[in-house]
């Protein structure tokens, strides 16, 4: 027997691309913030970027693509019938997550430790509350995660399973994706 | 098209008065969502119809004797039983609430009583919030009569959801959890209208400082209250996206609106570390997204519960 067909269908569900697209307007909305700030007050926003450790926010760049990378794999596995191996994938997707949380905690302490505070200027309110925000949703991304892990590993995988699977992996695409254009605009520009 | 139209040209009339105007690309802006929503329900059912057909006409022996249940009309006969007019004109009374509400909040909260283009910033001195107020007195005092009239509907409003949600349930839990969240949010609705009236009582005799608190109070109540609005949101999407395929109380869809309703209602909690900028009461993020998101909301509640019961109609229909 051969799998049914789906590539006229969209990966997961309606209702997640939904979220996704409106997850990605409000970020459109605070990337424009951190662009006007950027525009207003050059000079602080200059001097503050080179206080950022570039190599904290690389090294949490690729533990992200490296997580979706291992979501990627294991769904393909999910989709192929090799179950059974995926939820090795999920943990170690999970793992680079708990990495992510772990080197943005130490960031943020050393931050703290050295008196930089979201109330040292406006590039620092800015850093603190969307890193902030977007901490939030890795730790949400985990968790979905988790749920993902136990679905991959019970034993029929079903049509409206796999769709589970897609649209948990989806969203955690979507916070690698605005942890890509938030590591440009806070650490690169 | 043509109620674009005619919004567009009151829009247009109403740039002789900003407030006016403000209101109207509100409405603009609702009416725009009801077309997105009704767009998206419309590619919804051609995607589960395809699904249940591909099911149902090829793969399993239940679908042909559903099929077969279908022609004979006994399905209708089931249906029929669970039919009730009145939970149906009930229910129609619930979703006009919540849209009345939404009117009401126009005329009260930003045509006059000023609250959500905000009068008033955070990081004003006391004596101006006192100038500001006396400034616009009768039509803050106004608009919080309005805005007391809409914020008192959240209840009828939430009480459908639950009740719909209850439909669908076996054992109901997430619709008595919903209950406890729709009058705990009611409360604090109300609770705003109720402070933004009394900053307007007697701000002269009142000390600058107690105005001054009103203000915060109303803005606090609004946005600080996250947990309670996006508990709400929560508990509606839970009974939608984990109950069994073809029980859902509402289409998956709206399951995933209130997941990211939550999301738009969260930076609400940062007014309590900001006095300036776009994370203060008066800010775009903590004040603007997460009202414009809170009114989308009840906005897109309230035509999911007439589709749903609109749904009944055409099961009892001949």
């Amino acid at each position: 027997m051969e799998a049914p067909a789906t590539n006229n269908q969209i990966p997961g569900e309606l209702g997640i691309w939904l979220f996704v697209a409106g997850d990605l307007i409000v970020f459109s909305v605070f990337f424009i913030l951190i662009a006007l700030g950027q525009k207003e007050n050059a000079d602080i926003f200059v001097q503050s970027r080179g206080k950022l450790d570039l190599w904290v926010g690389v090294l949490n760049t690729l533990l992200l693509l490296t997580a979706s990378w291992f979501v990627a794999i294991a769904v393909e596995r999910c989709r192929t019938g090799l179950g059974a191996t995926a939820s090795r994938y999920f943990s170690l997707g999970i793992l680079c997550g708990v990495g992510f949380v772990a080197n943005k905690s130490l960031e943020w302490g050393s931050k703290i430790t050295q008196g930089i505070n979201p109330a040292t200027n406006e590039f620092f309110m800015y850093f603190f509350v969307f890193t902030g925000i977007h901490l939030l949703h890795v730790l949400v991304g985990i968790g979905v995660l988790c749920l993902l892990r136990s679905v991959s590993r019970s034993p029929g995988l079903n049509e409206r399973r796999i769709r589970t699977l897609e649209s948990g992996a989806t969203f955690w695409h979507l916070v690698d994706l605005l942890w890509v254009v938030l590591f440009a605009l806070l650490y690169l520009l | 098209m043509l109620p674009f139209f005619y919004m567009g040209v009151f829009a247009w009339s109403g740039t002789f008065c900003y407030r006016v105007s403000l209101g109207t690309w509100f409405a603009w802006v609702m009416l725009l969502i009801y077309y997105v929503v009704k767009a998206i329900d419309r590619v919804e059912q051609e995607e589960t119809a395809s699904a249940q057909g591909q099911r149902y006409a090829l793969t399993s022996c239940a679908g042909l004797l559903r099929n077969l249940a279908h022609a004979f009309g006994w399905e209708n006969e089931l249906k029929e039983k669970n039919v009730d007019p009145l939970f149906r004109k009930s229910m129609v009374f619930c979703a006009w609430s919540g849209l009345i509400a939404i009117v009401l909040f126009i005329i009260g909260g930003v045509i006059l009583g000023e609250m959500l283009p905000p009068l008033l910033r955070a990081n004003d001195p006391p004596e101006e919030f006192v100038r500001k107020v006396n400034e616009h007195l009768l039509s803050i005092r106004i608009g919080s009569v309005f805005l007391m009239l809409s914020f008192a509907l959240f209840g009828p409003f939430g009480a459908g959801i639950a009740a719909l949600t209850r439909r669908a349930e076996k054992s109901p839990v997430f619709s008595y959890v919903q209950l406890v969240f729709t009058s705990c949010g009611t409360l604090v609705a109300v609770l705003v209208a109720f402070t933004w009236a009394l900053m307007a009582f007697r701000p002269d005799v009142y000390h600058p400082t107690t105005v001054q608190m009103f203000a915060d109070f109303a803005y606090f109540l609004a946005v600080f209250s996250v947990p309670v609005f996006g508990g709400w949101c929560v508990v509606i999407a839970l009974p939608i996206l984990l109950a069994e395929e073809g029980q859902e109380c509402f289409p998956r869809w709206v399951g995933y609106v209130n997941l990211w309703a939550v999301l738009l209602f969260a930076p609400g909690q940062l007014v309590l570390f900001f006095k300036e900028g776009p994370f203060s009461w008066h800010g775009i993020v903590a004040l603007w997204i997460p009202f414009v998101a809170f009114f989308l909301w009840i906005l897109i509640m309230c035509l999911s519960m007439l589709k749903a019961v609109k749904a009944d109609d055409q099961v009892t229909g001949p």
